[in-house]
């Protein structure tokens, strides 16, 4: 009996310690917790711990690992860092990353579909172009380094302003369709990319003074004014994808007031006035009709397919072979630094033994 | 003995409690590896903290549709808005000072009821802004209130429309009736060309494919009463109700099977673009069925 009554208080004693234990360490969070089994949480705590004495045994038992070159390990880890965002992986520096490569592919089938139509390519021609063209453009994405959080980046100002990758892309591949046509060809191609240049800039026009329509009700004489003003005066940087006002309507572009104010009655002016109006880098869509044909809805004919896949493969290859190299370089260093650590252990350890004998 | 016995017993047993229970708060909070296996933990800590911003409300009515800052701003804008649409209509066809006063008048009427619903949602808005559970339901309320003021509110079916229908004579509807026809043509041609040139860019039409798709749906779509925010989804949609004979021939083979792929993921455009606020009467099948061969399921 007094066996067992000391057990109840024993127990009761213990609880009572436990809860106040507990009570008193809740109170000092701000939240109701969940709590992890110990011994799981204890598990979890150790691990590091025991992998960190492994490694420092690990690291006492081998010979001291070879040196790479320090400039090649510090640029590598910097422009794998500059990579790195939002928790991807970074793409190997010098290699073009898949996500952007998928956006920007549209304008690969643009340029090769224009050409097959338009110059009626043989199939040579049609292979010919697809390999060049294709290689072009994962060079121009793979120098650009750019990943799908990074917008276009536009460099120099006037006539010299470029838009990266876009431009180098663009460039790219107008080389590798042209370096592909006979002069007729060539002539009916240039022909059509001339009319698409103006096409786009008679649409630009048209949607923004839609747009500006929209916002001022304007008679039919303003509208016609205000198209005519913008038609002679355009620039490109204004509104270099007119495509965003199909996803994002009621964005104004930055256009001067001059060639817009003086064609405005007065209250059609501080309406203007009041509108927030976006530089051109605003008006991007970027990778909607790449992203949204994905999964093989894509107009790739075979010697597209053929050249992607040719081109990919190639990369890998390289890459691969890129990386055996350097590691059998820096095998070579571990093993001629081995050596001569043994060597110069062997120097100190007879004139040790010289002096000792003296 | 007894004494030494049972606090040994103590010990023992508080112990062994302390092995088999849960590990405390504070140690779980030290380990970052814990703290991801309690997202109750973390999930209630941002319950208890949230709270959105008031100016939040106006930004999401008001900053997207009219890019006003606030609902006073976007009020000055409206009434701007309504008088231009009175001065469009008078140097059309001169209107008396009544009939402006009428059109004025009826125009005020559609501004109080859209602030009216504004400041219904309001109080909506100020009852779920510190809820995180239920405020991530609310943003689809505002969406009809975005959608009427990027249609306008001064279109078919308002108080200032059916005051335009009833104060003008004939003469006078039919100027302005013109007049509103001309430019929302001008403004979906602005629209589907530029869908077209978007499918310039990615298919590589050539310039008289484009003319050819430009001119085949203005020719079959009849242009709607009222643009959106997502035109884009619009004119696909519209698309995708049309037989393939009227566009097929438009493209060559491999640019039509890429285009019509897209075509049947169009066809299920239809609810979330009435949610958008896209008229039902625009978005229903308008287009002549072919009558040589059965019609080509998508």
């Amino acid at each position: 009996m007094k066996h067992l009554l000391g057990l109840i208080v024993s127990l009761v004693v213990s609880l009572v310690f436990l809860t106040s234990a507990l009570a008193f360490l809740q109170a000092q969070t701000s939240v109701s917790a969940t709590f992890v089994p110990f011994a799981q949480a204890k598990q979890k705590a150790d691990q590091p711990k025991k992998e960190e004495s492994k490694a420092d045994s690990t690291k006492k038992a081998e010979p001291k690992k070879a040196e790479v070159k320090k400039g090649e390990v510090r640029k590598q880890a910097v422009a794998a860092k500059r990579l790195i965002v939002r928790g991807r992986a970074a793409v190997v520096p010098g290699e073009p990353n898949p996500q952007v490569l998928q956006q920007y592919r549209p304008m690969l089938w643009a340029e090769y579909h224009l050409a097959r139509n338009v110059c009626d390519l043989s199939l040579d021609q049609r292979k010919a172009i697809a390999r060049d063209a294709e290689h072009a453009f994962q060079e121009a994405i793979a120098k650009s380094g750019m990943n799908p959080q990074m917008g276009f980046r536009v460099a120099g100002g006037g006539a010299n302003q470029r838009h990266e990758p876009d431009d180098s892309i663009r460039e790219g591949l107008s080389k590798a369709v042209k370096d592909h046509l006979k002069p007729e060809q060539l002539a009916r191609y240039q022909a059509e990319l001339d009319k698409r240049a103006a096409n786009r800039k008679r649409v630009t026009v048209d949607v923004i003074t839609a747009k500006i329509d929209e916002s001022l009700i304007l008679t039919v004489e303003q509208r016609d004014k205000i198209r005519e003003s913008l038609v002679t005066n355009w620039k490109e940087s204004w509104c270099p994808s007119p495509e965003s006002f199909l996803f994002n309507a009621q964005m104004v572009p930055q256009i001067p007031d001059q060639f817009i104010v003086p064609i405005l009655n007065d209250t059609q002016k501080s309406i203007w006035r009041g509108l927030n109006k976006f530089a051109g880098a605003n008006f991007r869509v970027f990778g909607f009709m790449g992203n949204n044909m994905a999964n093989g809805d894509t107009p790739e004919d075979d010697p597209l397919r053929e050249a992607r896949e040719a081109e990919t493969k190639a990369r890998e290859e390289a890459r691969t072979k890129r990386e055996a190299q350097q590691k059998n370089e820096a095998e070579t260093k571990k093993a001629d630094d081995d050596a001569k650590a043994k060597a110069k252990l062997r120097e100190l350890m007879q004139s040790k033994k010289t002096k000792v004998a003296k | 003995m007894f004494l030494i016995r049972s606090l040994t017993r103590t010990i023992l047993l508080t112990l062994g409690l302390l092995l088999v229970a849960p590990v405390f708060p504070a140690y779980a909070q030290e380990d970052p590896d814990i703290v991801d296996d309690v997202p109750q933990a973390n999930e209630a800590a941002n319950i208890v903290n949230f709270g959105v911003n008031d100016a939040t409300f106006d930004q999401w009515v008001f900053g997207n549709s009219l890019q006003a800052p606030n609902a006073s701003a976007a009020r000055v804008r409206i009434d701007s808005s309504l008088d231009l649409q009175i001065a469009s209509l008078s140097g059309v066809t001169p209107l008396s000072e009544l009939q402006k006063k009428k059109l004025r008048l009826a125009g005020r009427g559609d501004i109080k009821r859209f602030f009216d619903r504004v400041e219904e949602k309001r109080a909506r808005f100020n009852l779920v802004k510190n809820d995180q559970n239920k405020f991530g339901e609310f943003y689809q309320e505002i969406v009809p209130l975005q959608a009427s003021l990027n249609m306008g509110l001064f279109r078919d079916g308002s108080l200032f429309f059916k005051t335009l229908q009833s104060t003008l004579d004939s003469e006078q509807a039919a100027k302005f009736g013109k007049l509103q026809e001309e430019r929302q043509r001008f403004r979906w041609k602005a629209k589907v060309e530029l869908v077209t040139d978007l499918w310039v860019n990615t298919l590589g039409l050539d310039d008289e494919r484009r003319r050819r798709l430009v001119d085949t749906i203005l020719a079959e779509v009849p242009t709607p009463k009222a643009l959106g925010q997502l035109d884009y989804y619009f004119v696909m949609y519209k698309l995708s109700q049309m037989p393939d004979e009227k566009l097929k021939p438009i493209f060559d083979e491999t640019q039509w099977k890429s285009f019509d792929r897209q075509l049947n993921q169009a066809k299920g455009f239809q609810m979330f673009l009435n949610q958008q606020g896209y008229d039902r009467e625009d978005l229903a099948d308008s287009s002549p069925k072919v009558k040589a061969g059965p019609e080509k399921k998508r």
